[in-house]
């Protein structure tokens, strides 16, 4: 007679809807998936799961502000304008005073 | 996308705070909070002088964790920052509830000003009790690069 499995003392995840699949985890992840499922109560399985969708979440911000990062870029550059081939830069002296004029506190606002 | 705070709101990131809760509670969310380098200077220049080690080491040791996310003052927020504080060199006129003196309300506007640029850069919005001095630096970001995303001003969440 087959003996009834006591899942008494197991650990449970929530019910998640979505596709099975087979992952091979590289070791260091499935340490860390299981020391946080352990910290959550949970399983080794929920603790993947859960890793991966904040990794999603960071991934997809990341990439979403490098693509802000480089249009607003474009808009600075828009902004600015084309270089004027003919016209003429400061002296060097000029040039240092300008770069260093913030530090200077020698200005005032603009009129 | 995350959003950024301002040093009114990491002023209150204290262990036991409302604040520290909220962030918490928003770590790797769509509204994850991230902490401007501007602020973080600002914070542990004040712990530095307060003298008050405690409060020092605990500010470090939180904004160093990898949990918590940082926005650097990037090449376009440095470009545009410096393009804001030539068109706007000193802050607006003091409001009549403002106490500051004028030398306090100058840096102030240069660490906001680095901070909104920092926000600006990445396309995040910034959440502040300041909500008029940052309206101000969205206006003047807006009209100086009118093809960029506009920086979206938040009042407080606390």
């Amino acid at each position: 007679m087959a003996m009834a499995k006591d899942t008494s003392g197991r650990r449970r995840a929530p019910r998640r809807d979505g596709e099975r699949t087979t992952l091979r985890v590289p070791r260091e992840l499935a340490q860390q998936a299981q020391e946080l499922a352990a910290f959550l109560g949970t399983t080794s399985n929920d603790a993947l799961v859960l890793m991966a969708t904040r990794g999603a979440v960071s991934y997809v911000q990341e990439l979403q502000m490098a693509r802000a990062e480089k249009h607003q870029l474009a808009a600075i550059i828009d902004a600015v304008g084309p270089l004027d081939q003919d016209a003429e830069f400061l002296s060097d002296e000029e040039a240092r005073e300008a770069v260093l004029l913030l530090r200077s506190g020698r200005f005032g606002p603009v009129v | 996308m995350p959003v950024a705070w301002d040093t009114t709101l990491v002023s209150k990131l204290r262990p036991g705070s409302r604040a520290l809760a909220l962030l918490a509670t928003r770590l790797r969310s769509t509204d994850e909070v991230a902490i401007p380098t501007a602020s973080i200077t600002e914070a542990v220049f004040g712990y530095a002088r307060a003298r008050r080690d405690v409060d020092l080491v605990w500010f470090s040791r939180f904004v160093a964790s990898p949990e918590i996310r940082v926005i650097s003052f990037s090449r376009a927020a440095a470009i545009a920052a410096g393009h804001v504080r030539a068109r706007a060199p000193f802050p607006a006129r003091p409001r009549s509830r403002d106490r500051r003196v004028k030398s306090e309300r100058r840096v102030a506007w240069v660490a906001d000003l680095q901070i909104a640029a920092s926000a600006w850069a990445v396309g995040i919005p910034v959440e502040t009790e300041n909500v008029a001095d940052f309206t101000l630096l969205s206006d003047l970001l807006a009209e100086l690069f009118p093809k960029a995303l506009p920086l979206e001003v938040r009042p407080s969440p606390l």
